[in-house]
C-alpha cells in the first residue's frame, strides 16, 4: 500500500475536478479578473450576477458549502452593512422615496448607489475567496515557487497556517492545566478574562521556543542548503489553453476598463 | 582517523558569562557509537549542537579552539551542506515535524527535496525509509495529527532517509512511553547495524550500556571521563560524576563487597546472566 501510494507521486497532482486541476497561477488570475471586473463596472446587477455565478461555480468545483457559508458572513457583514450606511451617510441627489421604516425615509437613488458599492465589495471579496476555497496554499506556494519566490517565504507562509492551529492546541492545553489547578475558566466574560490573560506569557514563550526547535529541526533537513530543489509532490504546469484563457480574461478586464474611462471622460 | 575533532573547545552562548564547554577535546571515529551522559546543565546538548554546527552559525556566542568535521572547521562549513553531512534528531517530537506537508511520505521526503534529489530516487529512499521503521501504515496520515512515539519515529525518518555520514541523536527518548522509548532504539540498533557515526545523548543508561562503544561523561561543560563502555560503566566512580551506572553493574559491585565477585562486573543484563551463570558453574 505505501509502495502503491509512493509512487502516486510520480504522476502530476489530480484531484478529477477541471477548476481544480487548474495551474494555481491561472485560477488566480481568472478570479482576480473577474473579481476585478465587478469594479470597474460598478453595476449592482453584474456586480450581484457574478456573485450568483460565483455561488453556482462553487458547487460545481465541490466547495460549495465550504463558500457559502462564509459568503453569506461577507454578505451580512459588507452587503447589508454598506446598505443601511449609504442611507445613513448619502444627504444629496435623494429625490425619490421608496419607503419609510419608523420615520425613517429611503430614497432609490442612495438605495441603488449603495446596491452598486455592496455588489462590487461582494463581487471582489468573493472573487478572492473563491480562490483560495478552490487553491490549497500549498497548490500557490508550489507555483510561487516556481516563479522564482524564495522557500523560506513559501516555508513562513505555510507554517504560519500550522502555527496558528498549533497555538490554539497550546492555548486550550494551558486553560485545561489552569482548570486542573482549581482556576475558574468557566462563566461570564469577566471570570474567562481573567483565566485567558495569565495564559498569554506562557503561550508567546512556548511559540518562541518552539520556533527556535522548528529552525532547528528544518536546517536538519538541510533546508538552507544552496541547491536546485526538487518536489515530490507536482502540479502539472501551466498548459496552452490557460495561457490563452487567462490572456482572453486580462484583455477583456484592460479592454473594460479603457472603455469605462472613456464613457467617463465622454460624459 | 578522526571523523570529528575537537581541539581545546570553549563555547560560551551570548549573553551568559559561564561557558558552556571548556577545553574540550576528544576525536569521534568514523563508523563508531558514541553514547554522552552526564548531569543536566553538564554540557551534553551544546557538544551537539557544536557537532552539528549550530555552533557558531546559529547560537552565535563565543567559539574557541578547534571543532574539525570532516577536516574542515564548522566556522567553514556551510550550515546548509552540513546537513547533508551529520543528521540531527532531538527530545521534542511535536517541533521535529514541519507543519507544511499533509502526509507522512511527504514530510519524510522534506529533507531530499531540499537536497535536489530526483524524485523517482526520492520515492524509492522514502519507502526503504518507512519500511525500515516500520511507519508503512502512517504514510497517508497526516503527521500534525500523530502521537509523540510515532512522530519521533517520522523525525527519525526524516533523517535516515538524507543518509549523512553521522547522526547526532539528543536524548530522543525523554519525552516517550516505554513503548515509543522501545521503538525508537528498534531504530538505533538498526542504525548501529548499517554502520554510520551516532552520537547518542541518552539518560537511560541500561540502554547506553547496550548499544555504545564509547562513552564520554560531561560534567560542568568539561569531559570528565571518557572510554569504552565497559570501562567507563563497570566504574563505581561514575557515580560522582551525577550520572548513573547500570543496575547490573551496581549488582556485580554488591556481590564483589559481600566476598562473591563475579569474573568481571556485568553492565548488560546478558553479560549479568552468563556471568552469574558461569559462577554457578
Amino acid at each position: 500500500m505505501h509502495v502503491e501510494f509512493g509512487n502516486s507521486f510520480k504522476k502530476f497532482y489530480k484531484t478529477g475536478n477541471f477548476w481544480c486541476d487548474l495551474y494555481p497561477t491561472t485560477k488566480l488570475i481568472l478570479c482576480f479578473t473577474v473579481a476585478m471586473s465587478t469594479i470597474v463596472m460598478n453595476n449592482w446587477i453584474y456586480g450581484f450576477s457574478v456573485c450568483l455565478f460565483y455561488f453556482i461555480f462553487a458547487f460545481f468545483t465541490g466547495h460549495g458549502k465550504q463558500f457559502t457559508k462564509t459568503f453569506l458572513i461577507l454578505f451580512v457583514i459588507i452587503g447589508l452593512f454598506l446598505v443601511v450606511i449609504r442611507q445613513v451617510g448619502m444627504r444629496t441627489g435623494n429625490v425619490t422615496p421608496m419607503f419609510e421604516i419608523f420615520g425613517w425615509i429611503w430614497y432609490r437613488e442612495s438605495f441603488i448607489t449603495s446596491l452598486d458599492v455592496s455588489s462590487y465589495m461582494l463581487g471582489f471579496a468573493g472573487g478572492i475567496l473563491l480562490f483560495f476555497d478552490t487553491t490549497p496554499m500549498r497548490d500557490l506556494m508550489y507555483a510561487f515557487e516556481h516563479m522564482g519566490v524564495s522557500h523560506v517565504t513559501s516555508f513562513i507562509m505555510l507554517s504560519s497556517m500550522q502555527n496558528i492551529i498549533d497555538l490554539r492546541k497550546t492555548s486550550v492545553a494551558i486553560l485545561e492545566s489552569q482548570k486542573s489547578r482549581g482556576i475558574e475558566t468557566d462563566g461570564n466574560i469577566l471570570v474567562r478574562s481573567k483565566a485567558f490573560f495569565p495564559t498569554i506569557s506562557p503561550l508567546i514563550l512556548g511559540a518562541f521556543s518552539s520556533t527556535e526547535e522548528k529552525s532547528i529541526a528544518m536546517d536538519a533537513r538541510a533546508f538552507s542548503v544552496k541547491r536546485k530543489h526538487t518536489f515530490l509532490r507536482e502540479l502539472k504546469p501551466m498548459s496552452q489553453i490557460e495561457k490563452i484563457l487567462c490572456l482572453l480574461f486580462s484583455l477583456a478586464l484592460i479592454s473594460l476598463t479603457v472603455w469605462k474611462i472613456a464613457a467617463a471622460l465622454i460624459k | 582517523m578522526a571523523y570529528i575533532e575537537l581541539k581545546d573547545v570553549s563555547y560560551r552562548y551570548p549573553y551568559t558569562k559561564e561557558q558552556a564547554l571548556k577545553n574540550v577535546t576528544y576525536s569521534f571515529e568514523r563508523g563508531k557509537f558514541y553514547g554522552i551522559i552526564g548531569e543536566n546543565g553538564g554540557g551534553k546538548t551544546t557538544l551537539c549542537n557544536l557537532i552539528r554546527g549550530l555552533i557558531p552559525h546559529f547560537y552565535l556566542g563565543r567559539l574557541k579552539g578547534e571543532a574539525l568535521v570532516d577536516g574542515v572547521d564548522v566556522r567553514d562549513w556551510d550550515t546548509g551542506e552540513i546537513s547533508a553531512k551529520i543528521g540531527y534528531v532531538f527530545q521534542n517530537p511535536f517541533t521535529q515535524i514541519s507543519g507544511i506537508k499533509e502526509t507522512v511520505f511527504e514530510e519524510v521526503a522534506i529533507g531530499l527535496e531540499n537536497l535536489g534529489v530526483p524524485k523517482d530516487e526520492m520515492i524509492e529512499r522514502v519507502i526503504n525509509v518507512c519500511e525500515m521503521l516500520n511507519i508503512e501504515d502512517l504514510v497517508k496520515n497526516n503527521p500534525n495529527e500523530l502521537s509523540r512515539g510515532q512522530r519521533q519515529r517520522v523525525a527519525f525518518a526524516s533523517i535516515i532517509v538524507m543518509d549523512t555520514d553521522t547522526l547526532v541523536i539528543d536524548e530522543p527518548t525523554s519525552q516517550l512511553d516505554p513503548e515509543g522509548t522501545e521503538s525508537v532504539f528498534e531504530i538505533i540498533r538498526s542504525l548501529k547495524e548499517s554502520g554510520k557515526t551516532i552520537i547518542l545523548v541518552e539518560h537511560k543508561i541500561d540502554l547506553i550500556a547496550e548499544h555504545c562503544e564509547e562513552i564520554l561523561v560531561m560534567q560542568g561543560g568539561k569531559i570528565a571521563m571518557s572510554g569504552p563502555t565497559k570501562a567507563i560503566l563497570s566504574d563505581f566512580g561514575t557515580l560522582d560524576l551525577g550520572t548513573m551506572i547500570p543496575a547490573t553493574a551496581v549488582f556485580g559491585h554488591a556481590m564483589k563487597e559481600a566476598g562473591k565477585p563475579l569474573a568481571d562486573i556485568p553492565i548488560t543484563l546478558d553479560e549479568a546472566v552468563e556471568l552469574v551463570e558461569r559462577r554457578g558453574e
